[in-house]
């Protein structure tokens, strides 16, 4: 189960990374002037909910907002890294900086259903669809 | 640029770096190297590791003479409900390296996990420490 799913990992990434290359995604449709990079996201489908998984190592809690309205979610916030004093740096990957990004999702979310949870440096965020954006089968007389 | 300069400016991505081809792991999926601060006071060498993902039970720290390796392992368990539909970083493990200087004591290294930050604390042997001497 588990190697079945790296694989997926993996080609889903590939397919990605392909797909990137295009310019129109019908995922982002009109987006919003908050609209940055960071955090990059991997966004997954459960039953009528999406969930939207970014990776935030090292922000604090207080440091990240999550915001919806509608079909648009943003995720702002400040990454801060505090080295000390008196340190002297050997070698510095790790970046700080504000980041701010909006996307919006298919369909309205019910934004009072909407849990959004830290964890190991990961942010979900599961969007449920909103009862009255679902459709209604109508009865035939 | 200063490192307030650095504080205020918009964030962007960093692409994960695969690692690159050194014999093949065990276990599949695949590995990538954490973004790594590595920085020095007096007392210590401080190694930080970005390792989202990675339950504190799931890393590894091994020292092996004086190679400090790390490998950490993301669980995809959490994933077994969910059907990916988009993805713009990849999910793997992650792999680092590094050869200590001696005035590391190995026997006094702590290591913690927070917020996928992995935090390494290498203590100095005394005889390292600068010390002031006092002329009399």
């Amino acid at each position: 189960m588990v190697n079945s799913l790296a694989r997926a990992f993996d080609m889903l990434l590939d397919l990605q990374q392909s797909m990137d290359r295009t310019p129109t995604q019908s995922w982002w449709g009109s987006s919003t002037a908050g609209r940055g990079a960071f955090p990059p996201v991997n966004i997954f489908s459960a039953e009528d909910s999406v969930v939207v998984v970014a990776e935030l190592p090292g922000v604090k809690a207080g440091d990240v907002e999550v915001q919806v309205h509608k079909d648009q979610v943003r995720i702002s916030g400040r990454k801060t890294i505090d080295y000390g004093e008196s340190a002297s740096l050997h070698r510095r990957e790790r970046r700080e900086g504000a980041f701010d990004r909006t996307f919006s999702v298919p369909f309205d979310v019910d934004v009072d259903r909407v849990e959004a949870k830290r964890q190991q440096g990961l942010l979900a965020i599961r969007l449920p669809r909103s009862e009255a954006d679902k459709p209604r089968a109508v009865t035939i007389a | 640029m200063t490192s307030t300069e650095q504080a205020n400016s918009e964030l962007e991505v960093q692409n994960k770096q695969e690692l690159a081809d050194n014999g093949e792991p065990t276990r599949q999926g695949r590995f990538y190297t954490p973004l790594t601060d590595i920085h020095e006071t007096d007392e210590a060498l401080t190694v930080v590791m970005e390792i989202p993902g990675v339950a504190k039970n799931d890393v590894d720290i091994k020292l092996e003479k004086s190679v400090l390796s790390v490998e950490a392992r993301i669980s995809l368990n959490t994933y077994s409900e969910l059907k990916p539909l988009y993805s713009e970083y990849g999910v793997g493990n992650y792999t680092r390296k590094f050869q200590l200087p001696n005035v590391v004591d190995q026997e006094g290294i702590v290591a913690s996990v927070d917020d996928g930050v992995l935090t390494l604390t290498l203590p100095k042997v005394v005889e390292a420490t600068p010390r002031t001497i006092e002329i009399h």
